[in-house]
């Protein structure tokens, strides 16, 4: 599903590259459930960015579905990413001024899916989240698990064949924690593929592969 | 979608109620701005083209030279029998005279109501044929084909006959000609260049002037101009083919003597408003370069406001970059961003078209009533120019939207994503620095126009003319006794003035000492008659003293020498010096072809005796009773209002038939100016708005960027920096943008004024200090826009800031 070649990923500060990411070759089939692992500014979330085309690599080559993203425009990746994907981030990402219902609605405009099936596709969603007495709230009158968890309802509502989750757990307690790994572990039994940054040992625990970083190198894959 | 977007577009603009209001209200008050001097500019393009055949209108200008070959003076009247003697010339054109009564405003009464009509004109009967006045009763083709028929507007004619018929009514001129109302007027529209309430048949002149006293001899004079007139070419003649055989008509027509010295030319009807200044106008015309003025002006306010609208989307629309992260994270693409933004920045400017409405209907009555006189909403009903209204309002939301729009979407999610975004906010911040500085050029440049424009009025309204012009009340003289008897009446009416304690000087004159003055041929006698045109005011003995001018050679007028009367002269310094003489007093001069020799006997200072447009020119002084058709009473304080008084009771001892009609001769002088008075707060409260409208956006950028540096600001503050160093901080940058403004400004505007001073012969001269005050004042209300937040910034606690993160 995803092949990474020779990815590099670096930001220029004054005249020299800090080099970010190093050489990741890396191949990902579909159903599989990573963790990727490393201390803080190892350059999980960079590498995560990347895969989910939020961000371009610096060096290397990148294919999805055996589409060459590092080659394509960005209406294509777009699209790419709306058809397959979803993104959970580590803060809690909604758009401040849209209620939850309306938050959870947003994908599902962009792929232009109809009215009445929108409607009820949020309204699983919110059942399924048991957020159904929040949907009329904004996210800032939502607590900080409310927010994650409509932020992963969210990036689940339009059935992603991907989920890339950015520390999900990272500001939640471990119940909401767990809650939250059981859902991804029962997603994947389900098909979907999941690959999650992380440096918690329980959550990694959930996946079956995991990838260790440091100072932007590939560590190990086990 | 759609849905999606215009609720945030909402809650955005709710949520940044500040700034929304900043930018909608700014945007919605130069709107309104723009509109209303696009009425103005319409209004005075449009003079006088509601005429239906007005592209075949022209006026006929006589124009007198000095000599043969020099240069001409043109004034915008022609002598009575021009018209006469232009239809034998060229039958196929059709000619109107307009004439209004010589140096008199008429009494004109019905029963008991009498009233001093100065819109009263004679015209010939073809004036319905060649203009497109209309009447609302009666038949245009023969309203004024009968001898002493009239017709009057609807207004005069409920002032005259209440709300009875009017037609048929008869009204009496000067209380011995009778007229019978032949016709109804419709109002005359505000952008003609002649407004008159009556216009009656001009025929049967020999009478009415033998009743008003003027010589009827005069009707046939093909030097003086007397009448505005106007022809109507039929379409297959050319103006320039009668323009080129004018010369060879006032060869077959114009007697003798004039021939050389005359010409005569057609000036287009339309162009009469904007671009005619000549001698005799009926009234004062616009002035095309005010068009151009004030259209800057509107263009440069909408320029501000834009400025602001752009700056203030761009500088929210960091605020804005993790929505558009997220929209991608939800599957937006780029072009799906750069709609949302376009669309909301065009909410915006729709709602700023709106309010506008709202305010013009608001502002249009109360600017109407005080400022510009004959806007109409007229041009609301245009469809051209409301969906040029509408087009334009679209693109500036397009372009306000568009910075953000398209520099927004184009960053990658991840990088806007990131913790703390200060992506690309030196480059915006570049361009805000440019918007600010222009912004201000704009505001200094009108500010310095609107204070020059103000202080050369100020100069002209309080400019020493020479003369004393306080306390001094003029009458006219028409249709009175005095007129025809100065020696008897007069003398009797002026001693009967003087008794009254605070009546100082009386004194009889032909025209307004600083308005007019008359023309007359001179020669200079023994055996040389060459005719010397020179403008003279005929005065009596007491003129200089009531002036308070002096003779600085030879004598004044006096009473014990008989041959002062129509024989002696006093000629201003300037006169002396066109006269080629050193020593002035005891010359010989006469009036052109007199009997009797005549000789200059004294010489008086120079003073402005005509509007401070004109440069002061030769001027004689000539004794004759035969001229004077006004007096003028100065008074002294304390006693100037019983003294007023005195003058009217004597007034109604002496004219008992006849209402009192006196003026302030310090009213009739500011008078003259009263078209730039108008200008000038015209100029005022653009500049005011436009000030306004930039400090607006001032305010907000800098309560952002204060917002944008809460973390800067708390951390050193914890440092422990002052309030006044963080203040300092803040302002600084634009203190220093203000000062790039000014730089640029003042060469600018130092051009453009002295462009416009040239118009005046009088003007102050453009000093460093104007530019320096509106500078400093646009630097001081930046400093305190932007000290505002700056402090409120700097005063708020530390602890709160950092939290944030
Ligand atoms: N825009 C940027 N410019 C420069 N360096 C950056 C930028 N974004 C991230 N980095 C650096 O990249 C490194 C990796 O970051 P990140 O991928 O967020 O690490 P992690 O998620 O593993 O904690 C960090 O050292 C960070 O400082
Ligand atoms: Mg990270």
């Amino acid at each position: 599903m995803i092949e990474l070649r020779n990815i590099a990923k670096y930001y220029r500060t004054g005249s020299v590259n800090t080099y970010v990411l190093r050489r990741i070759t890396l191949d990902i089939r579909e159903g599989e459930f990573i963790s990727i692992m490393g201390p803080s500014g190892a350059g999980k979330s960079t590498l995560l960015n990347i895969v989910g085309m939020l961000d371009d690599a610096s060096e290397g080559e990148y294919s999805f579905l055996g589409e060459p993203v590092h080659q394509l425009n960005e209406k294509k990746r777009a699209s790419l990413y709306k058809e397959h994907m979803g993104f959970i981030f580590q803060s809690y990402h909604l758009i401040d001024e849209l209620t939850v219902y309306e938050n959870l609605e947003t994908p599902l405009l962009y792929k232009k899916i109809k009215g009445s099936q929108r409607k009820s596709m949020v309204c699983d969603t919110l059942d399924r989240f048991q957020i159904v007495g929040k949907k009329d709230l904004f996210p800032n009158q939502l607590s900080g698990g409310q927010q994650q968890l409509v932020g992963v309802a969210r990036a689940l509502i339009a059935n992603p064949k991907l989920l890339l989750a950015d520390e999900p757990t990272g500001n939640l307690h471990s119940a909401q924690g767990k809650e939250i790994m059981d859902l991804f572990k029962k997603l994947n039994e389900e098909g979907t593929t999941i690959i999650q940054a992380t440096h918690s040992e329980t959550n990694s625990a959930y996946s079956r592969r995991i990838i260790r970083l440091h100072d932007g190198w590939l560590e190990s894959d086990e | 979608m759609l849905k999606n977007y215009l609720k945030v577009a909402l809650r955005n603009l709710i949520r940044h109620k500040g700034y929304s209001f900043i930018n909608v209200f700014g945007l919605a008050v130069s709107l309104a701005s723009c509109v209303i001097i696009a009425m103005w500019v319409q209004k005075e393009l449009s003079f006088d083209r509601f005429h239906e055949h007005q592209q075949n209108i022209y006026r006929i200008i006589k124009g007198i030279r000095a000599q043969e070959g020099a240069e001409a003076d043109y004034f915008a009247r022609a002598p009575f029998p021009v018209a006469e003697a232009l239809r034998s010339q060229f039958p196929e054109i059709l000619t109107v005279r307009f004439f209004q009564l010589w140096n008199q405003t008429p009494l004109i009464s019905y029963e008991e109501n009498r009233f001093y009509e100065d819109r009263f004109f004679f015209v010939d009967s073809t004036v319905f044929a060649v203009f497109s006045f209309g009447l609302q009763e009666g038949d245009p083709a023969t309203a004024l084909t009968r001898p002493y028929s009239v017709v009057l507007t609807q207004a005069t004619a409920s002032k005259y006959f209440g709300n009875e018929d009017p037609i048929g009514k008869t009204i009496t001129l000067e209380e011995k000609l009778d007229y019978t109302v032949t016709g109804v007027l419709e109002e005359i529209p505000a952008n003609s260049h002649i407004h008159f309430d009556f216009l009656a048949a001009m025929a049967d002149m020999e009478t009415v002037f033998s009743t008003v006293g003027t010589p009827t001899a005069w009707l046939q004079s093909w030097y003086w101009t007397a009448c505005p007139t106007y022809v109507l070419l039929p379409d297959n003649v050319s103006a320039i083919s009668v323009n080129n055989q004018l010369p060879g008509f006032v060869d077959r027509f114009f007697p003798e003597r004039f021939r050389g010295k005359t010409c005569l030319s057609l000036q287009a009807l339309a162009d009469i408003h904007l671009y005619s200044h000549l001698g005799a106008e009926i009234e004062k015309n616009g002035d095309v370069f005010y068009v151009y003025v004030f259209s800057a002006a509107g263009l440069l306010i909408l320029f501000i406001a834009c400025v602001n609208f752009v700056n203030l989307s761009v500088a929210k629309a960091m605020s804005r970059a993790k929505e558009v992260g997220l929209r991608w994270v939800c599957g937006g693409h780029r072009g799906q961003l750069i709609n949302q933004f376009l669309l909301e920045s065009s909410v915006m400017s729709s709602t700023a078209m709106v309010i506008a409405v709202v305010l013009l209907e608001l502002c249009l009555p109360v600017l109407n009533r005080h400022l510009l006189t004959g806007l109409s909403p007229a041009i609301l009903g245009n469809w051209y120019f409301c969906l040029g209204f509408v087009f334009a309002v679209f693109v500036i939301g397009l372009m306000a939207g568009s910075y953000p729009a398209f520099v927004l979407s184009g960053f990658r999610p991840g990088t806007v994503l990131r913790r703390t975004t200060t992506c690309g906010s030196r480059q915006r911040s570049r361009l805000r620095r440019v918007l600010i500085v222009l912004q201000f050029t704009v505001s200094i440049v009108l500010g310095v126009s609107a204070l020059t424009i103000h202080s050369q009025l100020d100069f002209m309204q309080n400019k020493e003319l020479g003369f004393t012009t306080e306390h001094i009340i003029g009458m006219l003289l028409a249709g009175t006794d005095l007129r025809q008897d100065v020696g008897h009446r007069g003398d009797a009416f002026r001693n009967r003035l003087l008794q009254h304690a605070d009546v100082s000087h009386v004194t009889f004159t032909s025209v307004t000492p600083g308005v007019k003055r008359n023309v007359v041929p001179f020669d200079r006698g023994q055996g040389s008659n060459e005719r010397i045109d020179l403008p003279t005011i005929f005065v009596d003995y007491d003129f200089l003293e009531t002036f308070g001018l002096d003779v600085t050679e030879g004598r004044p007028f006096s009473k014990d020498r008989p041959a002062d009367s129509g024989s002696s002269f006093i000629l201003n310094e300037i006169a002396v010096r066109t006269l080629g003489w050193d020593e002035a007093v005891g010359k010989p001069l006469r009036f052109y072809g007199a009997d009797s020799a005549g000789q200059v006997i004294g010489v008086v200072e120079d003073f402005n005796y005509e509007s401070l447009h004109k440069p002061v020119g030769p001027l004689v002084l000539a004794l004759n009773a035969g001229w004077y058709d006004q007096v003028f009473v100065r008074m002294q304080p304390p006693g100037v209002r019983s003294a007023v008084q005195h003058v009217m009771a004597a007034w109604a001892e002496f004219v008992p038939s006849r209402p009192l009609e006196f003026t302030y001769l310090d009213d009739e002088l500011s008078a003259q100016y009263r078209f730039e008075e108008s200008v000038d707060d015209v100029m005022v409260l653009f500049t005011g708005l436009a000030i306004f409208i930039a400090c607006l956006g001032l305010l907000g950028l800098a309560a952002f960027s204060a917002e944008q540096r809460t973390k800067e600001i708390g951390i050193r503050k914890v440092l422990g920096s002052s309030v006044t160093g963080i203040v300092r901080l803040l302002t600084g940058e634009f203190v220093v943008l203000v000062a790039i403004a000014n730089v640029i400004a003042w060469p600018v505007t130092y051009y453009v004024m002295n462009l416009w001073l040239q118009d005046f012969a009088y003007r102050i001269e453009l000093g460093i200090g104007t530019f320096v005050l509106a500078g400093l004042a646009a630097m001081l209300i930046a400093l305190l826009t932007v000290s505002y937040q700056a402090i409120r910034a700097a005063r708020a606690n530390p602890v709160e800031a950092l939290k944030y993160e």
